[in-house]
């Protein structure tokens, strides 16, 4: 696919252009096939990368079977890692290359099972865009958005004064912020869902104590683990009131206008609740599982008795027992526990072995 | 639950400027305009801007595209007052321009280039200052300096 498109450029464009092209177009054409040379780049290196042998592979049929019912059932799964210290997706293949879905990992745990629930969030934003969610949603948001502006007309005066802007223009400005703000919320529902309290214990590990400086495009720190956490409560999800108790409040970035921010916030706010409503509505039209309970604790008492689960259960009920056991044990971060935690993984990794063994034995498979 | 339509993305919208770009230097220089191209990038962008259809309490832009469009806008009206009326009418009058040139009736071929180059060059500024999407941004601990509105 990937061949084809540059072939469009080097054969179809390029030998194609007509001699009299204008210094302007051909400056165009420089810049395009530039960008597109650079994205690509960036692709291929992570399909090189899905090849190491650090990944965890043995994640990959489930999460290849989890896309394929939220995205489509020829929809491709990509994994791999990168040198940056968080989980990504690219943007630009979600466009380019919209039957496959391309999850990073940070390379230093890109064989750490207990992070894959973090994966949910990646596949999240290519679910998004196959639900066409923002579309669904974005009359909405223009409705509360413009109840926040009413709400605060001396609000809207002074950002309209600092930035010499219209309101057409604030209102659209603020429109895209909010539904970007929607879209991570969305991506973190989608993996709450999928995944239960094993993403909040993910997001937690990975993002602790929260803070940092705040992109405009997501809400900030302590609001976005609000809404995570009502998500769990609507999913009757079992989190530790005290897991998030120490979360940091992030701080705008400078150049951002607190004003015109308000308003997105409070725009996401009020739309938040009927988002969710969507949100979990899509997962269970398409049966979408939610990790059960009794089977997590049925995991545990395998994991307690340090051999795998051998009864077939889903990768985010594995996960999700992996770390309630690791909760239990305090961390297992002392140089004490480094065997028990490694045999928590290996065990973990086996169990989705295992798992996978039945689901292709079954008589239904 | 049924598939949905999926709106025209960025990149699609960018090859379709570009690509229409060529064509109507071709057609510049006395060449027969080949249809399809024209009629391509003439439709895509209507596309772009019907995203509220009327429904909400104000008019607004296809959030993706409504940023590039307006420093569009700026740039070929030469004014700095805009709002989406303006943006929309703009957009309007050049996909029925397009649409004529693309049947090989008259149309000023020298602004449809301008227009289209200009097109491409917003969308791929926009493109190559896309990051990747990741679980969270708040691993800058540094201040990093946006425009005003431009990041809300």
């Amino acid at each position: 696919m990937i061949r084809n498109e540059l072939n469009y450029y080097l054969t179809d464009m390029l030998s194609a252009l007509p001699p009299t092209l204008s210094d302007q177009v051909v400056d165009e054409i420089c810049a395009e096939i530039s960008y597109t040379v650079s994205k690509y780049t960036e692709v291929l290196g992570f399909i090189l990368r899905s090849t190491n042998v650090r990944n965890a592979f043995e994640v990959q049929y489930p999460l290849k079977r989890l896309v394929a019912q939220v995205i489509s059932p020829d929809a491709r799964l990509i994994m791999s890692s990168e040198w940056n210290y968080v989980p990504f997706t690219y943007p630009m293949t979600l466009d380019l290359l919209p039957d496959f879905v391309l999850v990073g990992a940070p390379a230093t745990e890109s064989g750490n099972v207990l992070l894959f629930p973090l994966a949910g969030h990646e596949i999240g934003h290519s679910a998004w865009r196959a639900q066409d969610l923002k579309s669904l949603l974005q009359t909405d948001v223009s409705r509360a958005l413009a109840n926040a502006i009413d709400a605060d007309p001396a609000a809207m005066v002074r950002v309209l004064a600092r930035t010499g802007e219209g309101l057409l223009d604030l209102q659209n400005v603020v429109l895209g912020t909010a539904l970007k703000q929607l879209e991570e919320i969305f991506c973190d529902l989608f993996g709450l869902y999928v995944f239960g309290a094993s993403y909040a214990y993910a997001y937690e590990y990975f993002l602790a104590p929260g803070g940092g400086s705040r992109s405009p495009l997501y809400p900030s720190s302590t609001e976005r683990v609000g809404y995570m956490l009502a998500g769990a409560k609507a999913l009757q999800i079992d989190v530790e009131p005290e897991l998030f108790g120490r979360w940091r409040q992030s701080t705008a970035r400078k150049g951002v206008d607190p004003d015109a921010l308000a308003f997105a916030d409070e725009a996401v706010a009020e739309v938040f609740p009927e988002m969710m409503r969507k949100t979990f509505e899509i997962l269970r039209d398409r049966n979408v599982e939610t990790p059960r309970t009794e089977v997590v604790d049925q995991i545990i008492t395998a994991l307690r008795s340090r051999v795998p689960y051998d009864e077939g259960a889903t990768f985010p009920e594995i996960v999700t027992a992996g770390w309630r056991y690791l909760r239990a044990r305090g961390g297992l971060s002392d140089l004490a526990d480094q065997a028990e935690y490694e045999m928590l993984g290996e065990l973990m990794l086996k169990s989705i072995e295992v798992a996978e063994f039945r689901a292709r034995l079954a008589p239904d498979a | 639950m049924t598939e949905k339509v999926q709106a025209i993305s960025r990149f699609r919208l960018t090859q379709l400027a570009l690509r229409a770009a060529v064509e109507l230097d071709r057609v510049r220089s006395g060449a027969d305009p080949r249809r399809e191209t024209l009629q391509a990038l003439s439709e895509a962008l209507l596309q772009t801007t019907a995203a509220d259809e009327g429904s909400g309490p104000f008019r607004f832009i296809d959030p993706g595209f409504y940023q590039p469009l307006q420093r569009l806008y700026y740039g070929q009206e030469s004014v700095r007052a805009s709002d989406v009326e303006h943006i929309q009418a703009l957009i309007r009058r050049v996909s029925e321009d397009l649409a004529r040139a693309a049947d090989g009736s008259r149309a000023d071929t020298e602004a449809l280039v301008r227009f289209c180059v200009a097109l491409h060059q917003e969308l791929i500024e926009e493109l190559t200052a896309e990051d990747a999407l990741v679980v969270h941004e708040g691993r800058i601990y540094g201040h990093g300096t946006a425009p005003s509105l431009g990041a809300a």
